[in-house]
């Protein structure tokens, strides 16, 4: 395990001096995220000041809420988007063996050494959001809903990493696997407001079937409102077995991979 | 001349056909995106208790997001996206050595993707919005000043894409001005939330900036009957926009080509 957080530490460094290459970029980039990250709040201020808001939802609440998806999503972006990009285009080159030939497991060794350094501005933008939202809403780090955050926030992380090795697989089957990126974000679209403003329908495709809820609806409500012991079980199944199909078909996927020229 | 015009669209054309399971994505994920603001809004209007929300009822405000969709693909550019792409790997100098000037051979090239978006995207999307979500068609006078409109913005739009592009010659990589320039342009012509939920101050100074002549505007004349004084207003100022784009292109470019050292070259 120790040679994967080497590897992870190397390639944290190599992405930040290629980053560093185009200074000026880096920087822009930088303030773009953060200023796109601060758009979503800035909507929410927009809707809250003309209408009587989101139903259950008072405007620090809200905040919370999308603090916390910004921060899961910037934590994916930083250490798994690259992940299945790079996949997709060795695929394409032939070259993936590359990484079967390595003395590590070739899906921790894609995990651990792909970095995207900009998942620190949306890092930053979630937490800072969350933070103010921590002090207006009055909440304290040692309690119960704050432990289950915590833990939602992993589940939330799993389940977006379990959706890279779902795109990772499916590279070995689709050509053209660069639109299940466009697919993800706009399905994570779904997770940008509350479960409550949806039908049961959407409701129960969102906890149950693609659990999309978990990147910020649960865990804002375990913190601000609670929630049951039934209802956090009923949340991590879904989770789990998403993260075990993936895992399984990215077995399968290698199992089938015979290389462009094989 | 002509033929050249004709040879650049027919690029374009073939290049969307080659990409076209991202068209076939959009027209799967637009509907969804519809269908997210059409839960959220309705959530919102039968809390509130209001039935008119800044000018918009919530009949009202789901076509705003519909005819939104159907603006942001059509007014859609990523000729920034070209210029950064072609300068880093030098690809650049054969666009050079056309015997077509780039502004107008990137432009046709995009309206070849456009004609492709026109038919499998935005057609087939117009079609499920009006028998989904119930969205009224404006009488044919509207339709074809909301079409003089949308052209005068896809030009425009292109314009600021294409500036932003040129920003490629010095900096090489430009990921974060793209970046920037989306947002900004997203988030300032209406396509998060229309302009009148804006504060009244924000509004006015609006009226003089190009964003909203390339999404709000345009939207509105779909919804509201306009006056002939409105619709010459929108026109002016998009028309003003495209002056102002093209006298910093053309000053901009001419700095540019002298600075462009093609790789490999």
């Amino acid at each position: 395990m120790r040679n994967y957080f080497t590897l992870l530490r190397k390639s944290f460094e190599m992405e930040l001096s290629s980053e560093l290459a185009y200074k000026w970029n880096f920087i822009i980039k930088s303030v773009a995220l953060v200023l796109l990250s601060i758009v979503t709040p800035l909507v929410t201020l927009l809707i809250y000041s003309n209408t009587s808001g989101i139903p259950g939802w008072g405007f620090e609440e809200f905040i919370l809420f999308q603090g916390t998806i910004i921060l899961v999503l910037g934590v994916g972006r930083f250490c798994m988007l690259e992940f299945p990009a790079r996949v997709i285009q060795n695929i394409r080159k032939g070259e993936f063996e590359k990484f079967l030939t390595k003395p590590f497991d070739p899906l921790l060794y894609l995990t651990f050494s792909s970095v995207q350094i900009e998942g620190l501005a949306e890092i930053a933008t979630g937490l800072a959001l969350v933070a103010w939202s921590f002090i207006k809403l009055n909440l304290s780090i040692i309690s119960i809903g704050f432990l289950l955050y915590i833990f939602l926030i992993i589940l939330a992380i799993l389940f977006v990493y379990s959706f890279m090795i779902l795109i990772s697989a499916l590279a070995f089957l689709f050509v053209d696997s660069w639109a299940l990126f466009d697919l993800f974000f706009r399905f994570t679209d779904l997770a940008r407001y509350p479960t409550s403003v949806y039908g049961a329908g959407v409701r129960f495709f969102i906890t149950f079937i693609f659990p999309l809820a978990i990147l910020g609806n649960y865990p804002a409500e375990a913190l601000t409102k609670g929630i049951s012991l039934g209802l956090i079980l009923e949340i991590i199944i879904p989770v789990i077995i998403f993260f075990i199909i993936s895992l399984f078909l990215w077995k399968w996927a290698m199992k089938k991979y015979t290389s462009a020229g094989g | 001349m002509i033929k050249k015009f004709l040879a650049s669209l027919k690029i374009g054309l073939k290049s969307a056909v080659i990409y076209r399971f991202h068209f076939y994505v959009g027209l799967v994920t637009a509907p969804l995106t519809l269908l997210i603001y059409y839960y959220l809004w309705k959530s919102i209007y039968g809390f509130s208790g209001q039935t008119i929300i800044n000018g918009f009822s919530f009949e009202l405000l789901v076509s705003y997001y519909a005819i939104n969709t159907i603006v942001a693909w059509i007014v859609y550019s990523e000729v920034d996206e070209w210029f950064e792409r072609n300068i880093l790997n030098g690809e650049l100098t054969v666009d050079l050595i056309i015997p077509i000037h780039l502004f107008p051979y990137y432009f046709l090239i995009h309206q070849g993707f456009n004609i492709f978006c026109l038919v499998v995207e935005t057609l087939p999307f117009l079609f499920i919005a009006t028998m989904v979500f119930n969205i009224q068609l404006p009488g044919v006078g509207m339709i074809l000043a909301f079409i003089v409109g949308l052209l005068l913005a896809l030009l425009l739009n292109f314009m600021i894409a294409y500036l932003v592009g040129l920003g490629a010659f010095w900096l090489k990589r430009i990921t974060g001005m793209r970046r920037a320039k989306n947002t900004i342009v997203m988030f300032l012509a209406g396509g998060i939330l229309p302009l009148s939920f804006f504060p009244i101050w924000f509004q006015k100074i609006s009226e003089f900036l190009p964003f909203q002549y390339i999404r709000n505007s345009i939207i509105n004349i779909w919804l509201y009957p306009q006056s002939l004084v409105e619709l010459l207003k929108i026109y002016f100022m998009q028309l003003f926009w495209i002056g102002i784009f093209w006298l910093i292109i053309s000053f901009v470019w001419k700095k540019a080509s002298k600075k462009f050292s093609g790789v490999g070259v």
